[in-house]
């Protein structure tokens, strides 16, 4: 059962086509899991159909439908991607479109940097124009606290398993939790299970307390 | 849908004033179920037959629809027609994964269109729900008059814009129309990031609520 859903203009820029590459990631990761956030994009995917139909017709040349069709027949399925589903990974609850963008074999003990009391963390590599855009995979251990941190801008968590709490309340996996560019918060994971997450931000993150500066220097 | 004759002298740009839109909706009670219908009709003999004949008669009513909106969103004519090409074909690759219960012809097409310039705009993956995700949630349970794709969306989506505040539905209009960010219309109007945020937030929770059937006006 999922309580914290994404705000509707996150799924609308997503549905329109113009969200960020990690907040698309996030988005296509939470919808798979969350129906109804997946049902709210179809409806703000049938407005951008709604607008598709009023566009102007503009004459395509002579040629183009002959081209198209004589392409048709050589288009196999064979270089369709297959679905990653087949990849295999310690990690059950990871939704194919996030699947992908992870490394082949990704394990935690393997894979991920080590950062500080027993945190580990995995930058996905986020290809884009836009280099603001960030996405970091993120494992909290059992009962241990992220630092406090603040953001320059949006920051988005997927819960994937396990749990965490913060100032605003609890996360089970499937829910999201949203921090704007005025808040910090301090999450702890969950005392049976810890927490694996995918989080997303633009800009940096801020980290505050004492360890604040030297945080902000690694940048874990 | 895809209406043909009143939209050829409609100028886009005043498509959100309350005029434009009045006279539209005439239309849109009269026509736009037998397009739908037929879109759909085509789309089914090239899912079930690979028929090319039923393809061309699908690209002469979109393509031509389908290159305005690539190039209304900024993209040169030569670029469109790589676009379109592209599109067509995943029109002709993946017909049987339409599902008319789930969207009207014009969606689905949106969301390939969308995809493609995306991926040409990027040149990467951009990440989209995988539809074949074995952890993919059920769909609860719609009941008849909740299903998507009937004529009655098309009418109650220019109805939602419609009773918006202008101050909201410009923002809508560029986020759909002119593909802008949260943060590129936030630089053009000189408005801080947080508000536009706020107010497109409004603007969907709204939309959201209109088209669900829970304002009525």
């Amino acid at each position: 059962m999922i309580n914290h859903h994404l705000h509707p203009e996150i799924l609308m820029s997503y549905a329109a086509g113009n969200a960020s590459e990690s907040f698309s990631l996030i988005v296509a990761s939470h919808i798979t899991i969350c129906d109804k956030c997946r049902k709210d994009v179809s409806l703000f995917e049938d407005i951008g159909g709604k607008v598709l139909e009023e566009s102007l017709s503009v004459a395509t040349n002579s040629d183009t439908l002959d081209i198209i069709l004589s392409k048709l027949d050589d288009y196999s399925n064979d270089n369709e991607a297959s679905s990653s589903a087949e990849k295999n990974s310690i990690f059950k609850n990871i939704p194919v479109v996030l699947h992908k963008m992870l490394p082949e074999g990704n394990t935690l003990t393997e894979k991920w940097k080590k950062g500080i009391g027993g945190i580990k963390y995995f930058d996905i590599n986020i290809d884009g124009s836009n280099k603001d855009s960030h996405a970091r995979m993120l494992y909290i251990p059992l009962g241990k606290k992220l630092p406090r941190h603040g953001h320059e801008s949006q920051e988005i968590t997927l819960v994937l398993e396990g749990g965490f709490t913060d100032e605003n309340g609890h996360y089970n996996s499937g829910d999201v939790a949203i921090e704007d560019e005025h808040n910090t918060h301090t999450p702890i994971a969950d005392a049976i299970k810890g927490c694996v997450c995918l989080t997303v931000y633009e800009g940096n993150l801020k980290f505050k307390g004492f360890f604040g500066p030297f945080l902000n220097f690694l940048k874990i | 849908m895809f209406l043909e004759n009143y939209i050829e002298t409609a100028d886009f740009s005043f498509k959100l004033s309350n005029v434009t839109y009045k006279q539209e909706k005439h239309y849109l009670v009269l026509k736009p179920a037998v397009k739908d219908k037929e879109l759909t009709y085509l789309i089914s003999r090239i899912a079930n037959h690979k028929d090319k004949s039923a393809f061309s008669e699908l690209f002469m009513l979109v393509g031509p629809r389908i290159k305005g909106y690539l190039m209304k969103l900024g993209s040169s004519d030569i670029v469109a027609e790589d676009l379109l090409q592209e599109v067509m074909l995943i029109v002709w690759r993946k017909s049987e994964s339409f599902d008319r219960a789930k969207a009207a012809v014009s969606t689905w097409l949106f969301t390939i269109a969308r995809n493609k310039r995306i991926d040409m705009l990027r040149k990467e993956i951009r990440p989209q729900l995988d539809p074949l995700d074995p952890m993919l949630t059920p769909n609860q349970e719609e009941s008849a008059d909740d299903v998507y794709g009937s004529n009655q969306v098309s009418l109650k989506i220019t109805n939602a814009i419609d009773q918006l505040p202008d101050d909201q539905a410009v923002l809508i209009k560029m986020t759909y129309y002119e593909d802008k960010s949260h943060s590129i219309i936030a630089k053009e109007l000189k408005m801080p990031l947080g508000t536009v945020k706020s107010r497109i937030r409004l603007a969907s929770a709204r939309l959201k609520k209109f088209l669900e059937g829970k304002i009525y006006d």
